[in-house]
């Protein structure tokens, strides 16, 4: 068993260390299922799957959400902000949610890219998600076709 | 946009991955997962995004998915209803609930077919209590008579709305909910029971006569019916 530290060290997969308090940390479930079965006497968790740079963005999201007193409104604003990162930054945060098993974090990512894509034209789809459009445009105007209504 | 080369990173994916689909720059595990959350239109639309989009649109397993994970959301409403009838002091009553629940809940509750909500509007009929619901009474005027009223969620205002075009013979019985649209049931010559349907909310050339049922001449013998989401009815 762990140590009864306050503090949880979490390593990612380029060395960089994050100290957490344990009732952050023990609220994920593979956190706490790691401090239950592994027997870790020096109280550092290593993340092989995350680097700092997400790490950071991740252990940044835990720490507001979890702050004492926070109001709704206050999350919002500071989700709105957090959000604002590029494509393939949210990608990696979601993998890294996806990972630590964070099903709020993992939500609001993919809200995030449904926002970005609600209402585009396909071309701008296509970019959004790094998309070539490899239709001959005669296929394309067949496939927009059976589907015209979609497009009304 | 920054992409790199570098950001295409591939996941061990599902079932949905397929060797003909190429490997984007985010994996398909997170579009399959973006998807899956699209209404039906977008998803159609997007079909022209590329081919690997609409192989993966098109793919049964995402298709079941995208089903299942309407159905849990919809709270069953869309899907398949039992109806049956039950003899309720001196008259019929028509009853329905979801099929889903008759065969995955210990209790399957039924409710009358009094009021429901759709299109953000709570209806009820001339008998329908609204119970301890924090809604103001409707307007004295419109309760009076026999009319179908609807609360307007959005705008907190009960209005009238347009009843069918009865044929000769018919009474009506009670306002209720056949699948997702606003239904009034009413007698025929005390030998028939009808159901009329109204296809799109507020129009009142929408009121279709969706089927009639004869009573049952012998008291002991219930008849149930089950509807299908495209509103065939079977009757056993």
């Amino acid at each position: 068993m762990m140590s009864l530290g306050k503090l949880i060290t979490l390593k990612t997969n380029d060395n960089e260390e994050f100290k957490l308090d344990k009732t952050v940390a023990v609220k994920l479930e593979i956190i706490k299922n790691i401090v239950q079965d592994v027997d870790c006497t020096s109280n550092v968790i290593p993340l092989p799957n995350i680097d700092g740079k997400t790490m950071t963005k991740v252990v940044k999201y835990w720490k507001k959400h979890s702050e004492e007193g926070v109001t709704e409104v206050q999350l919002k604003n500071f989700d709105q902000d957090f959000l604002k990162m590029s494509h393939s930054e949210l990608h990696d945060v979601h993998l890294a949610a996806k990972y630590l098993d964070d099903n709020q974090l993992k939500e609001v990512i993919i809200q995030e890219f449904l926002d970005r894509i609600k209402g585009k034209p396909i071309e701008e789809i296509r970019e959004v998600f790094g998309i070539v459009n490899d239709y001959t445009p005669e296929e394309e105007e067949e496939v927009r076709r059976e589907n015209a209504w979609a497009f009304e | 946009m920054e992409f790199e080369v570098s950001d295409a990173i591939q996941v061990p994916s599902n079932s949905m991955q397929d060797s003909i689909l190429t490997i984007p720059l985010l994996p398909l595990e997170l579009i399959t997962e973006i998807l899956l959350r699209l209404p039906v239109k977008s998803l159609l639309k997007f079909r022209s995004v590329s081919q690997s989009w609409l192989a993966l649109i098109s793919n049964p397993v995402f298709i079941k998915t995208d089903l299942s994970l309407f159905a849990n959301n919809k709270n069953t409403e869309d899907t398949h209803h039992v109806l049956f009838l039950d003899i309720g002091g001196k008259k019929w009553n028509y009853k329905e609930c979801p099929l889903k629940s008759l065969f995955y809940d210990s209790v399957t509750v039924a409710l009358e077919l009094d009021f429901s909500i759709e299109n953000d509007r709570l209806f009820c009929g001339w008998e329908a209590s609204l119970g301890d619901t924090s809604i103001s009474d409707p307007d004295p005027n419109m309760g009076k008579g026999r009319n179908i009223i609807a609360f307007d969620l959005a705008n907190e205002k009960w209005e009238k709305v347009e009843k069918p075009s009865y044929g000769e013979g018919e009474t009506e019985l009670l306002v209720g909910k056949l699948g997702s649209h606003l239904s009034v049931f009413c007698d025929y010559k005390t030998t028939h029971l009808g159901a009329w349907v109204m296809k799109e909310y507020g129009v009142k050339e929408c009121w279709i006569k969706m089927f009639t049922i004869r009573y049952p001449n012998d008291p002991e013998w219930y008849p149930t019916f089950f509807m299908s989401n495209k509103g065939e009815i079977l009757s056993v």
